[in-house]
């Protein structure tokens, strides 16, 4: 375990800075950060801008995230997984009318008092901690074309605003702001200019055995299949025209099924289409047209 | 002057090469360093391009300046392998430009092995010779042998090798010229039936991911403006309720107002240029021009071909001149769009009429889609044409022109304010289309939009006129990726099968796919059954263009069934072909030179015939005639017919030196007496000339040219004492002189001895030089038995027999010319020292040697006996025995001084300089030695000075 200093405050090696394992939520085995997203993750705490993440799905991009929340104690992860209806003021509040005008119906006192139906969101709860806290915006790809730029305006102010209420405080705590994102080209330039940027390649045949031996360690899966497993994979991967190419997840997800039916890595040895339990890995129609013909 | 803000270079570095980054960067980049407590260098560089870029290929091109600025960093640990797995081993393969490194410097290391092999060895230090000994050596070497024998060229044999080796010249040139013929014919049969498949012969791109040129918002603002240019008054139908509450929906019910274009009574005039330079921007244009009249905007377009002299409604359409389209248009505003292909006639850089001509329409604009400026051609920047690019901001400022006659907000600048084209932006394109089928400039845009939308659409100008890229520019894409998104984009764009264009599609499909490493064996055997079809010709040269190391794998799969399809094509048409003049001209230039030179070459082609030798010729030496400094090095040589009588010898002979041959020398025919060489010396020299009947004419014998170096030079000798008569001290005798030593002279080294004999004074006479070198040789000797059988003594009284010897020895040594008296000593005391030798003492100073050492030190003085004047004053031996600490020596009397003393404590012996006056009173004078504080030793009368009158 290497010295936590001043600039290196996150050490990707899936402890706390007690020594104390640092699992991340529902996952079994650690997440192990490659030098790269290390430096990067300090570089951002260094010049307190958020981390955009981006890469492809699969690749432990939100994982990320509840490593760096567990690694440095920032306790639950606020995680705003953003859809394409959103506007930059969900992330600090929302007021719910429609809860109040059904509590003004039924006569509600509460009704009066609108400071009653102040929901605050991730950013806003944040910004009201005693502690610091970190704050996971998923797939911001996903957002609406002014989502990034009132984002910015958020988080450079370091202000929770509520116009409706009148409130405005100062963050207690400047929370860690990860950004997660799978592709980047439509992110505005003054957006991408405030964030420090980090690309998570895809990860490679020594990385995925590693992951599986990590993730599904309590199976103690042969290593011959495994290996099998990771290369026919990639093997599917590699297949031109696919829709959705197969993901980490899906892989741990095949993984287990395998285990399960107790297929050996003789059975993967043939062609892709005679793959069992292809369906774990192949998620779509067309996709499952052009893996086995004889499907479509 | 203020401190330069942290890693500056870096970031002017990145600035340069397209990164936009400003005072925000630095403080940030100011930030990280302030909180930077660490020393790993690489750490450093992997925060900064998080820090600095915003995509993959800018953390690319961070981490490359970062290298190139502060030193390359070792590779980034690789991931663990998996423990079970046994990587296989590599296959090494060595790149062209390796191999030719390497055998560069085989070659390089080869040449200096060979310089220092063939580097004629340094000649061994040789020692100084004299002039006897010199002539002695010379006179030993022998005279150079003439052979009775010589070498007859076998013409026969050797024009019946050349006339082989030249038929097999001509059958080769031969079989190149037939293989040619038939790898001609072959391509031509090829080409004979690709041509015979149904068209079409080329496929479109199937560019479906291609972004659109310009927003919808841009268009719908330009139709916006240039729709209010109409003389009707505004109305409230005006408003396009649709697109503004959609707009306004957009924008988060941010209020956004869209005018409905109106039919205006003026459509606007459109120029479109249709010339070669806006082949790449084709596109563009159309989306402008096609997005303006969809929306509603009049458009009258007329379109020219780089010069808008003649203008044309469309293809084929009868043309007509910009006066007459100003008769019929001239009230309507006029947009003109061209790259300026036109814009200048002739070679002096004047504009065209035509641009004149424009200045006629009140209201236009001209916009350019090369979006930087500095591409465009210098007239292009006159403001008078009001020209734009086609930007955004370019766009609105161009329909604002149309409209009021001038650009509005945003100013002319903000319009223009494009980043700029860099050479890496243009690499990187050049990179994109090397890997791509071809160079295509909508499949150059879709390149540019997937791998680098960053760089300026206007680098596409460059990239496509510049020739492909040999290797990668550091930073982009790998070519893997590239190959596998142009064999996606290649996969959508199947022609109808059955078509040239179809097989032309797999062939290129299969030339990307071949680099993507899970679909290289499919493209292999696709491309081995192109290879056996009418397209056998395409695939073999694009086979033969690919680098790599999979190259010459497939070339071996591939290339083999294309040549053999091929020379079936080819052989159809076999027809026999006669040899041409170059293979016939070759084959007798062959056989001539080899025949000529085979023998001259090679003695497997001449001969051996005995020769009678007849010697007519008489070789003389004399002085060179030459007055520089070559005459001290070089001697003539005369030449002559002996007897004079035989007048038939050759008139041409060869001058040998040393048995080698040198130069060629002539008899002028009816005269005797040849030419005069200069020769150098120290050779032996002799003539030589075929006579012929088996008869070599050679001279009487051959002569020696001796070094004449040391003989040119006068013995030198001086007698000082001729010219500066000194007093004169005693003892006898009277100082000789010495003669000067002998000029140098270098001879191969022989085992010599360790101090050769000293040559004779030139002022003895020649007996008693001989008697003296005899006593002297024999003295020698003695001495050095003695020191052979002296017991070895190192006592501090310095008292020893063998320390005595050896300073006899070192007396012998140092003096340059013993005298008799000096010899005379030395022998008596050897005689002293003899006998104790055999009386078995190691010292001389008592019969206990241990006695002796402990005896107090007391030095005993003595002087040499003989010292030579070197006037005015006269130079002084002197010998300390028994005492090794330094001692001082003083003389009395007045005239008589010591200039200084210089005394090896180590050997005891010292020679002392004294002046001595020339008014100095006769006399004897005493010697005091002081050899401790206050302690010394008197030797009176040691010496008597004595002034002699000035002999003339």
């Amino acid at each position: 375990m290497t010295e936590p200093s001043e600039f290196k405050q996150y050490r990707g090696d899936g402890t706390t800075r007690g020594g104390q394992p640092a699992a991340t939520p529902g996952e079994q085995g650690r997440y192990l950060a490659s030098p790269d997203v290390v430096h990067a993750v300090n570089a951002a705490l260094a010049v307190e801008q958020p981390l955009l993440v981006t890469g492809e799905a699969g690749t432990g991009k939100t994982m990320l995230a509840f490593s760096i929340a567990a690694e440095l104690e920032l306790g639950e992860v606020e995680v705003f997984t953003v859809r394409s209806d959103h506007q930059g003021r969900d992330l600090l509040y929302e007021i719910d009318n429609l809860q109040r005008f059904y509590d003004a119906q039924v006569n509600d006192a509460a009704a009066r008092e609108r400071g009653n139906y102040l929901r605050l969101g991730a950013l806003g709860r944040a910004f009201r901690s005693e502690v610091r806290r970190l704050v996971l915006i998923d797939e911001i790809d996903k957002a609406p074309r002014d989502f990034p730029n009132d984002l910015l305006y958020a988080i450079d102010r370091m202000e929770l605003r509520v116009p409706e209420l009148g409130i405005a405080e100062a963050a207690r705590k400047r929370p860690v702001v990860i950004i997660t994102s799978n592709r980047e080209s439509q992110l505005p330039d003054p957006f991408l200019r405030r964030c420090v940027f980090h690309h998570i390649e895809f990860p490679d045949r020594g990385q995925l055995r590693h992951i599986l031996d990590e993730r599904l360690g309590n199976l103690r899966i042969a290593e011959t299949l495994r290996d099998r497993i990771v290369d026919r994979f990639l093997e599917l991967r590699g297949v031109d025209g696919l829709l959705k190419k197969p993901a980490t997840s899906e892989m741990l997800t095949w993984a287990r099924v395998l285990h399960a039916a107790q297929v050996g890595g003789g059975e993967l040895e043939g062609s892709l289409r005679e793959l069992p339990y292809l369906n774990a890995l192949v998620k779509t129609r067309e996709d499952m047209a052009r893996v086995k013909p004889s499907a479509a | 002057m203020p401190e330069p803000l942290p890693l500056a270079d870096l970031l002017a570095s990145l600035r340069d090469q397209g990164l936009p980054l400003g005072v925000r960067e630095h403080l940030t980049v100011g930030r990280l360093l302030a909180r930077w407590d660490d020393t790993d260098t690489s750490s450093l560089r992997i925060a900064l391009s998080a820090v600095l870029a915003r995509n993959p290929d800018e953390i690319r091109l961070v981490r490359d300046t970062f290298d190139r600025l502060y030193g390359a960093l070792p590779d980034e640990a690789a991931p663990k392998p998996a423990p079970a797995v046994i990587a296989a081993p590599r296959r090494w393969r060595l790149s062209r430009g390796w191999i030719a490194g390497l055998t560069a410097a085989a070659l390089a290391l080869a040449l200096v092995l060979g310089a220092l092999l063939l580097k004629p060895a340094k000649p061994p230090e040789q020692e100084l010779l004299s002039n006897q000994e010199l002539a002695d050596f010379e006179a030993s070497l022998p005279p150079p042998e003439i052979p009775d024998t010589f070498f007859q060229p076998d013409w026969q044999r050797s024009f019946g090798a050349a006339a082989g080796l030249s038929a097999v010249l001509f059958l080769w040139l031969f079989g190149v010229r037939l293989r040619r013929e038939t790898q001609s014919r072959a391509r031509r049969r090829l080409a004979d039936e690709s041509d015979a498949l149904p068209g079409p012969h080329k496929y479109d791109f199937a560019l479906g991911d291609l972004a659109l040129p310009f927003s919808r918002d841009l268009l719908d603002d330009a139709a916006s403006l240039l729709g209010r240019r109409t003389s009707i008054p505004p109305r409230h139908g005006d408003l396009d309720v649709e697109r503004t509450l959609a707009r306004t929906l957009r924008a988060g019910l941010a209020p956004h107002i869209v005018l409905r274009a109106r039919a205006s009574t003026h459509p606007i005039l459109v120029l479109e240029d249709v010339g070669d330079e806006m082949r790449p921007w084709r596109r563009r244009t159309s989306a402008l021009l096609d997005g303006l009249e969809t929306r509603g905007v009049p458009l009258d377009r007329y379109r020219f071909h780089a010069s808008a002299g003649r203008v044309f409604r469309y293809l084929g359409a009868p043309p007509m001149t910009l006066k007459q389209l100003f008769r019929l248009r001239g009230e309507s505003p006029l947009l003109v769009v061209s790259a300026g292909e036109g814009i200048l006639e002739g070679f002096d850089g004047r504009p065209a009429p035509w641009v004149e001509a424009l200045q006629g329409w009140r209201y236009q604009a001209w916009l350019q889609p090369v979006t930087d400026p500095s591409y465009w051609r210098p007239a292009l920047h006159d403001p008078s044409l009001h020209v734009w690019p086609m930007t955004q901001a370019g766009v609105l400022a161009a329909a604002r022109q149309l409209i009021h006659g001038g650009p509005g907000r945003p100013a002319r600048e903000d319009a223009r304010a494009e980043r700029r084209v860099s050479p890496l932006d243009v690499e990187r394109l050049r990179w994109l289309l090397t890997l791509a089928p071809r160079r295509d400039p909508d499949l150059a845009e879709l390149l540019r939009q997937r791998f680098c939308p960053h760089v300026p659409p206007a680098a596409l100008l460059e990239a496509l006129e510049a020739p492909p890229l040999t290797s990668a520019p550091g930073v982009g894409p790998s070519a893997e990726e590239v190959h596998t998104f142009l064999a996606g984009v290649l996969g959508a764009s199947e022609p109808p099968s059955g078509t040239a264009a179809h097989e032309r599609w797999r062939l290129d499909r299969a030339l990307q796919e071949i680099h993507v490493p899970v679909r290289r064996e499919p493209a292999t055997r696709e491309l081995a059954s192109l290879a056996q079809g009418p397209l056998a010709g395409e695939v073999v040269s694009a086979v033969e263009r690919m680098k790599g190391p999979e190259a010459p794998r497939l070339r071996k799969r591939v290339l083999r069934p294309a040549l053999a399809h091929a020379g079936q094509a080819g052989g159809k048409g076999w027809r026999w072909t006669w040899p041409d003049l170059v293979e016939i001209g070759a084959a007798l230039v062959c056989l001539g030179f080899l025949g000529w030179a085979l023998p001259h070459v090679s003695l497997e082609f001449a001969d051996e015939v005995p020769v009678t030798l007849e010697k007519v010729y008489s070789l003389s030496v004399g002085e060179s005639a030459d007055p520089s400094l070559a005459s001290l090095t070089a001697r003539q040589i005369k030449f002559r017919l002996d007897p004079p009588s035989k007048v038939d010898a050759p008139w041409r002979a060869d001058l040998y030196q040393d048995g080698k041959s040198l130069q060629a020398v002539y008899f002028t025919q009816g005269f005797t007496v040849g030419e005069t060489v200069e020769v150098a010396m120290g050779h032996w020299y002799d003539l030589r000339a075929p006579a012929g009947k088996g008869r070599l004419a050679i001279s009487e014998k051959p002569v020696w040219v001796p070094n004449y170096e040391a003989q040119a030079q006068e013995p030198m000798s001086t007698d000082l004492s001729t010219d500066y008569p000194p007093p004169t001290v005693e003892p006898e005798p009277t100082p000789e002189p010495v003669a000067a030593a002998p000029t140098p002279r270098r001879r191969t080294p022989t085992a010599s001895p360790s101090r050769p004999a000293k040559a004779p004074s030139a002022l003895e006479p020649p007996k008693e030089q001989e008697a003296s070198q005899e006593r002297l040789n024999s003295t020698r000797a003695r001495l050095t038995e003695l020191l052979e059988q002296a017991p070895l003594s190192r006592n501090p009284a310095r008292n020893g027999i063998w320390e005595r010897l050896q300073n006899l020895q070192a007396q012998l040594d140092d003096s340059l010319q013993p005298t008799s008296a000096m010899l005379d000593r030395i022998e008596s005391e050897m005689n002293e020292l003899a006998k104790n030798i055999a009386s078995g003492r190691t010292t001389t100073g008592g019969n206990d040697p241990q006695a002796a050492q402990e005896a107090p030190q007391e030095p005993s003085l003595e002087l040499a006996a003989e010292f030579s004047f070197v006037a005015p004053g006269g130079q002084l031996d002197v010998r300390v025995q028994g005492y090794n600490e330094d001692v001082k020596v003083t003389i009395s009397g007045e005239g008589v001084s010591v200039l200084r003393c210089g005394y090896t404590r180590a050997s005891g012996v010292g020679v002392c300089d004294i002046e001595v006056a020339k008014d100095a009173a006769e006399g004897p004078r005493d010697v005091t030695l002081i050899y401790a504080e206050g302690k010394s030793r008197v030797y009176p009368n040691l010496f008597t000075v004595r002034n002699e009158p000035k002999k003339d």
